[in-house]
């Protein structure tokens, strides 16, 4: 599976809920996707998106997705430990693992050398995990996951697309904080 | 079973030429008092990266090393633990001091009170050799063990809180690197 097509696929679904997505590649896809204005597309905090869906999550009830990658989670790995600790019901975090930092010249990450991101949230006791391999595999467990208690830490295993991504999105930082405030606010 | 303890079986049980990279603050100032060696390698406000810098020394010689850090530490890097499990150092000894607080800011809990089990992160890091130690006859047959085979190990001792004798921590670091650094150079 292509990380495109699994953002499409689980961008269809998601409606009332928040979304925060990786930096690169995952936020451009996202936004080819079609912008909404719960989405929440980060800049440079590479390695934050779970730590900034975390924030919300626990400062709101509604549902929210964290669309993270291998690359910058296992920069600040400790961020799946904190998730662990505080158990927030309403959070669903998605690994797109395509086992490589992409964006830097193909350089193969940890997740290609002996870490399994999965285990790891088990072992910080976050109670719903899993790793699936196809599109279908994905849409099942998260419409599970929006519909029941986490929190969820889902690792979805992509490869990298051989030809170019989409153009970059032409996002504004402080327009997408103003944006996804008011959807929070309305 | 108490930090001071194990550091002490530590120090006890190797000869003068295995490097200790100690954690900062009280892990430090135990080690120091237990015995200063030119090849203890004592951190300062470096926190979290006490591992790392064990790691980095594991690629440069080929004698054991050993890195004394902390579960609070840990937690602040645990990426560092992906990066070991990934290049599989045979000569790293991680032990991790688990007292499941940050003593040193207040005792705050810290999250391997709340659910976080550092062996097992270890071993989801592709580090096999992981071990959770509650007693100090545990610790002694798994470190005896680590000495002498091919690791990396990761071990997480479960200590008591609170310090044991600890040595002033008016130190200079720039000197302990220097010492440090003049053991491998060769005269």
């Amino acid at each position: 599976m292509e990380r495109f097509e699994g953002i499409k696929h689980l961008a269809n679904h998601i409606q009332n809920e928040l979304l925060v997505s990786n930096l690169g590649p995952t936020s451009n896809e996202l936004w080819q996707t079609g912008h909404k204005d719960n989405f929440f597309y980060t800049y440079g905090a590479m390695g934050l998106v779970s730590s900034v869906a975390l924030g919300m999550a626990i400062s709101t009830d509604k549902k929210v997705i964290a669309f993270d990658g291998d690359g910058a989670l296992v920069m600040n790995m400790g961020t799946i430990s904190t998730i662990g600790r505080h158990q927030p019901k309403n959070l669903i975090t998605i690994v797109w693992d395509n086992e490589e930092w992409g964006q830097t010249g193909h350089q193969p990450s940890h997740t290609s050398a002996g870490t399994d991101l999965e285990e790891v949230a088990k072992s910080c006791s976050i109670p719903k995990t899993a790793t699936v391999q196809s599109l279908e595999n994905l849409e099942e467990i998260f419409l599970r996951a929006l519909n029941e208690d986490g929190p969820w830490f889902i690792v979805a295993k992509v490869k990298e697309p051989t030809d170019k991504g989409p153009y970059v999105a032409p996002i504004e930082p402080e327009m997408t904080t103003f944006r996804v405030r008011n959807f929070i606010n309305k | 079973m108490k930090r001071f303890d194990i550091s002490k079986i530590v120090v006890e049980s190797v000869n003068e030429n295995i490097p200790i990279i100690s954690n900062l603050g009280p892990t430090s100032r135990e080690l120091r008092s237990i015995k200063h060696r030119t090849r203890n390698l004592y951190q300062y406000g470096s926190m979290g990266l006490c591992s790392s810098v064990a790691f980095g020394i594991a690629l440069n010689t080929d004698t054991k090393v050993i890195s004394l850090d902390g579960d609070g530490a840990v937690i602040m890097n645990m990426g560092g633990l992906a990066t070991i499990g990934r290049h599989q150092p045979t000569n790293l000894i991680v032990i991790i001091y688990d007292n499941e607080e940050w003593g040193q800011t207040a005792h705050m809990p810290s999250h391997t009170s709340a659910g976080t089990n550092l062996a097992n992160v270890s071993k989801s890091c592709g580090i096999d050799k992981s071990f959770l130690v509650k007693t100090i006859e545990e610790f002694d047959l798994i470190f005896k063990k680590a000495l002498t085979e091919d690791g990396p190990y990761s071990i997480v001792a479960k200590i008591e809180q609170g310090d044991g004798p600890k040595s002033p921590s008016v130190y200079e670091p720039e000197f302990d690197l220097l010492s440090f650094r003049n053991t491998y150079i060769q005269k």
